[in-house]
């Protein structure tokens, strides 16, 4: 017993494995869900969403060393792409998620060589702008998008199937499982240490032969690529979107999240994504004095304050704060024993 | 070709407010080394603070405040006034901290700002719409009520209609723009702007106080933000210009505006605002509903083959 818990242990050393183990906590909720209240389940999955939106948002701002204000726009091609794909023209689930990617390399390709050949500050201008012609092309394109009043989506259909929210969630937590495993192998691949080359030094960088344009509209198009997924499984769980609905202060909260966790780890992440979004729907609306309607942004505020203050002091997030607490334990511990043992 | 001209004119008299914000982020790129995202909300400020003066509690009915001219006007000193801190403020409490940090993390704080004062508006306005009147209104029997309408009929003469309110806004933005310059030239406070720009480090150990002109540039460019969010919402005149986002779109005009121009010189992104504004006009004309989208590809291809912008120069850096 002592020894599979010993081997039990040792694999949960391995991120892998950590990560796994997270998917099959995270399974055990729509068996809970009878359980929870409707808009918390809600809450979580939506949480759950935005983690995978965030995780690529991180791999662009932790290793990138790049900003970028289009990621609402991104999931909101997302959730479009998914609702022609279910309702329009009826095709597998996979192969809408598939269509979604291409779509984002697209997009993300376009945008990406404009502004990353200026230089990289400009990515956030150019993003900005994104946003704001997708607007225009959500309110004309009514076909897909449902113009002004938005779109309502059928459940997905798989293996025959037309799946109920509580299985829909199973697949979000593959999709995030998913997202973690591909994260963590990318930040710890050739790629991965050349983008975090570049964030430290670019001229040096590209003095050792790496090309920053390259990496860095890779880094790009990846952060898109997860963002159209995360729209794709918005689609395919909460079934309605407004072009009208995805604006700036979406890929804020998201930026805040990835800042404010740590954009370096994707724990911190995780912990980010679930203090910006959890904040609003366990702390405040829980809160009789807080629910004046005008009250509704409070959370920005917050997470405003947070991404001052974390990036102004503690450029690692959440996730370095904890590491240097944990360190300063441990140390403790040492100099404790270190005095006994002189002793 | 009266046609072309009337979109021609009127896109380079519409302009005003536009060269006014895009100075406005120029003038704190070359100073803090940053693109501010925060620029339009803190002109979003002195409009809320504008509106509330005249009008504390917003007409259910949906009528636009009726102030005097005077009313008017010291309001919007208030408001001006308001943002000039607040920017001031920005830079003081926060930018001067983190001086050191790299471009895309001070982005980052800017759109921290944005959350922070996207959240805060409601809870000190309250929820409802909120409008401004248009500036000229109340004019029409002073003395440069009749200046302006007379330029108006000019105007019209030759074929072109032009409001007062635009008219007003042109000259206020022309003269301000003006005045910077002449300030950027020949002042003490232009000339530490100037070498800011160049070098910061070098210029302050050559005795420039760089905490004040950065601090100074930063309430210029809230100012200049407040007036240009004043002009733009109030160009409608109608109930509910006033939001919390509306100059969010103005804003990435702007931002397009100083690529287009290139963000290396001062006068630059003047001349892509105005170029902005008539590509506007004509686009809209030509590319209806899609105007604006054209434009904005337009410039980016514009870009692709000249990253610096129309007027950059290149920078030489070391390594």
């Amino acid at each position: 017993m002592k020894k599979i818990m010993n081997t039990i242990k040792l694999k949960l050393k391995n991120p892998l494995y950590q990560f796994i183990l997270f998917g099959f906590l995270m399974i055990l909720l729509p068996l809970l869900s009878p359980f929870l209240s409707v808009t918390t389940v809600d809450a979580l999955a939506k949480t759950l969403i935005y983690f995978v939106v965030a995780l690529g948002f991180s791999l662009l701002i932790g290793y990138g060393g790049l900003a970028s204000l289009g990621t609402s726009s991104f999931i909101a091609i997302g959730t479009f792409v998914a609702y022609a794909g279910i309702n329009e023209f009826e095709i597998p689930f996979l192969v809408t998620i598939l269509l979604g990617v291409v779509i984002a390399m697209l997009v993300g390709l376009i945008f990406g060589i404009v502004s990353l050949r200026i230089e990289g500050m400009y990515l956030a201008i150019v993003t900005l702008g994104l946003s704001e012609i997708m607007i225009e092309l959500f309110k004309n394109f009514d076909r897909f998008t449902g113009g002004v009043s938005g779109t309502t989506s059928r459940a997905i259909q798989m293996f025959g199937l037309a799946l109920t929210s509580s299985e829909t969630l199973f697949i979000i937590v593959i999709a995030v499982v998913i997202a973690m495993i591909l994260t963590y192998n990318l930040i710890n691949s050739p790629f991965g240490r050349a983008l975090l080359s570049i964030k430290n030094n670019d001229s040096a960088a590209q003095a050792m032969g790496i090309s920053i344009i390259k990496y860095r509209l890779i880094a790009f198009i990846v952060s898109t690529v997860y963002a159209v997924t995360g729209g794709i499984l918005y689609m395919g769980y909460i079934r309605f979107s407004m072009g009208s609905t995805w604006g700036l202060a979406i890929s804020l909260n998201i930026l805040a999240a990835v800042v404010v966790g740590g954009a370096k780890s994707i724990w911190g992440v995780l912990l980010g994504t679930f203090m910006i979004f959890g904040m609003d729907l366990i702390l405040f609306k829980n809160i009789p004095f807080l629910a004046d309607s005008k009250f509704a942004n409070l959370s920005f505020v917050i997470s405003g304050l947070l991404i001052i203050l974390v990036t102004m002091f503690y450029p690692n997030g959440l996730a370095g704060l904890i590491n240097e607490v944990k360190y300063k334990i441990k140390k403790m511990r040492l100099n404790k024993k270190a005095a006994k043992d002189h002793e | 070709m009266a046609f072309f001209i009337d979109i021609l004119l009127s896109g380079i008299l519409q302009s005003a407010p536009l060269v006014l914000a895009t100075f406005a982020i120029v003038l704190i790129f070359r100073t803090s080394f940053t693109t501010n995202f925060a620029q339009g909300m803190i002109g979003t400020v002195a409009a809320f603070v504008t509106t509330y003066i005249i009008m504390p509690a917003p007409d259910i009915q949906g009528n636009v405040a009726n102030p005097s001219f005077i009313e008017y006007f010291i309001a919007i000193a208030i408001g001006i006034t308001v943002s000039f801190l607040f920017s001031m403020l920005i830079d003081v409490l926060i930018f001067r901290h983190s001086r050191y940090l790299n471009p895309v993390g001070k982005q980052i704080i800017t759109m921290g700002v944005v959350l922070i004062i996207s959240g805060l508006l409601p809870i000190l306005f309250g929820i409802s719409d909120r409008s401004l009147p248009r500036l000229g209104r109340n004019l029409e029997s002073t003395f440069l009520g009749d200046i302006l309408a007379s330029i108006s009929d000019l105007f019209s003469k030759v074929g072109i209609n032009v409001g007062i309110h635009v008219l007003l806004s042109f000259f206020i933005s022309f003269t301000l723009i003006t005045i910077i310059f002449i300030a950027l030239k020949y002042t003490k406070w232009g000339l530490g702007v100037r070498a800011t720009a160049s070098n910061e480090k070098v210029a302050s150990m050559m005795g420039v106080n760089t905490k004040f002109i950065t601090a100074m540039s930063w309430a210029i460019a809230g100012g200049l933000g407040a007036i240009a969010a004043i002009l733009i919402s109030s160009n409608k005149g109608t109930f509910g210009n006033v939001t919390t986002y509306f100059m969010i779109s103005i804003q990435v005009q702007a931002f397009f505006s100083a690529i287009l121009g290139g963000f290396s010189t001062f006068y630059g992104p003047v001349i892509g605002a105005i170029i902005f504004s008539v590509l506007n006009n004509v686009f809209g004309v030509y590319f209806n509903p899609w105007g604006t989208t054209v434009l904005y590809l337009t410039i980016m291809t514009v870009v692709l083959f000249k990253p610096l912008g129309l007027f950059g120069k290149k920078i030489a850096k070391k390594v």
